[in-house]
């Protein structure tokens, strides 16, 4: 059985190529990732780790690493805009990412820890779970939260935001503030085991579980990730596990600009920084 | 945090109560970010850049071989299929923080734009304390302080495997 369960990338045969043939094939890959998150509504992470670790010859400690940085940077690059129109409250985001960078430290390295046979088994039953998620998970664009709980109260986790569908302002509060911090904890693990972004958990819970607006769900899980991502990037880099030649020849998903127009509430595009890097969103 | 700046015409918050209705009767095009909010961004915005364009940079001298590199990129593929742990072992790449005394080679440089992105977090959130004090935001000075720490523990290497 543990012939069966071994590590996939010693079945891939050993074929001789130039060094630059795998790095070039990841990148375009990577922009068809891209594209296709964008039209699925995920993230890049969920689907890179186990498509990446499938299909090329890279270890999975070095695909979770380069699949973390990823969604690392794709946050930071979106976040700036997202802060300025209001659609990331970090009043609603730090607590929440407190619980979920704290524990991905932990996810990170487990992950690192464990044999790769049993990693692979969990991401394949994690993946099945997201895409059950996925498809039955509701979403609210405006939920109904009679009273805040005490400690969104205490923190004052509220505030409004222009929806321009309606052409009205919307203000929002939210309730089990609690409850949300423990699933980010579960979120920040598995991200961090993973290497997975998690955006597919987060919005679910900002929106269905703590309250929040869909749009203010999205944006906020975008910042979020920023934040909870850090660390396990951190852990991955000191134990060695990122690999220039892997993580920087994938291009860099942007996700900027809520628009609803566009489904689902996202706009996306790979984008490289040559030419305009200090343009202020 | 929150609107500290403009406030939202027709709206009172009033915490006591703990119960407001939604006021859509008026509309307002712009709503203002408070300022540690836009100061979070824009720092955001100078770190993602900065560390973007050194490991643009980094990486073309490292692929280009312009740059000498502690593990030849032509034998990169012959370990890449490895545990992280045996890569380690087989090649002495550096972990931790030993990577800064590589950084006149291409692979060092391309990792200390990788570093400049993994630490624009702390820096954003160290950034807003101030604004925090001075509004006397006592409980997200202490959840910011304590976050930056994880961070910073994260990074430290202090937490290793093995």
């Amino acid at each position: 059985m543990y012939t069966v369960l071994a590590d996939v990338s010693s079945t891939i045969p050993s074929v001789t190529f130039a060094w630059w043939i795998w790095p070039v094939a990841l990148l375009v890959f990577s922009f068809l990732l891209g594209t296709i998150a964008v039209v699925a509504g995920v993230g890049g992470g969920v689907l890179f780790v186990p498509f990446v670790g499938i299909l090329f010859p890279f270890h999975l400690d070095f695909v979770r690493g380069a699949g973390l940085l990823v969604a690392l940077t794709g946050a930071l690059a979106a976040s700036p805009g997202l802060l300025n129109r209001n659609l990331v409250n970090l009043r609603l985001a730090l607590p929440m990412a407190l619980a979920a960078s704290t524990f991905s430290i932990l996810g990170a390295l487990m992950g690192l820890a464990l044999p790769t046979y049993i990693v692979q088994i969990a991401l394949g039953i994690t993946i099945l779970f997201v895409m059950v998620v996925m498809a039955a998970a509701k979403r609210s664009d405006f939920p109904e939260v009679k009273n805040p709980d005490h400690l969104s109260s205490t923190l004052r986790i509220h505030s409004a935001y222009y929806e321009e569908s309606l052409g009205e302002t919307i203000k929002w509060q939210v309730h089990r503030t609690p409850l949300g911090m423990v699933l980010f904890a579960i979120i920040g693990f598995m991200g961090g085991f993973f290497g997975l972004g998690a955006g597919w958990a987060n919005v679910p819970v900002f929106n269905l579980v703590v309250g929040a607006p869909l749009k203010i769900s999205v944006a906020t899980s975008i910042f979020l990730i920023s934040i909870a991502n850090t660390t396990a990037v951190s852990v991955y880099m000191n134990e060695g596990a990122v690999l220039p030649l892997i993580v920087e020849p994938v291009g860099k998903v942007q996700v900027e600009n809520l628009e609803e127009k566009r489904p689902p509430y996202l706009t996306c595009k790979p984008r490289f920084r040559i030419g305009r890097p200090f343009r202020y969103p | 945090m929150g609107h500290r700046g403009d406030p939202v015409p027709g709206w009172d918050w009033d915490p006591p109560q703990r119960t407001w209705s939604l006021d859509v009767s008026r509309s307002v095009r712009e709503i203002k970010p408070a300022e540690d909010q836009q100061r979070y961004a824009r720092v955001a915005h100078y770190m993602e850049s900065i560390g973007v364009t050194i490991t643009v940079v980094g990486f073309v001298l490292y692929a280009s071989g312009l740059l000498s590199s502690s593990l030849p990129i032509q034998e990169v593929p012959n370990y890449w299929a490895m545990r992280v742990a045996d890569f380690v072992r087989t090649t002495n790449m550096p972990r931790g923080w030993r990577w800064l005394s590589h950084l006149h080679q291409g692979d060092g440089l391309s990792v200390l734009g990788l570093f400049v992105l993994a630490s624009a977090t702390p820096v954003c959130l160290l950034s807003i304390v101030p604004i925090l004090v001075s509004e006397r935001d006592l409980p997200y000075v202490i959840i910011v302080l304590i976050q930056v720490a994880v961070l910073v523990t994260a990074a430290s290497g202090i937490l290793r495997i093995g």
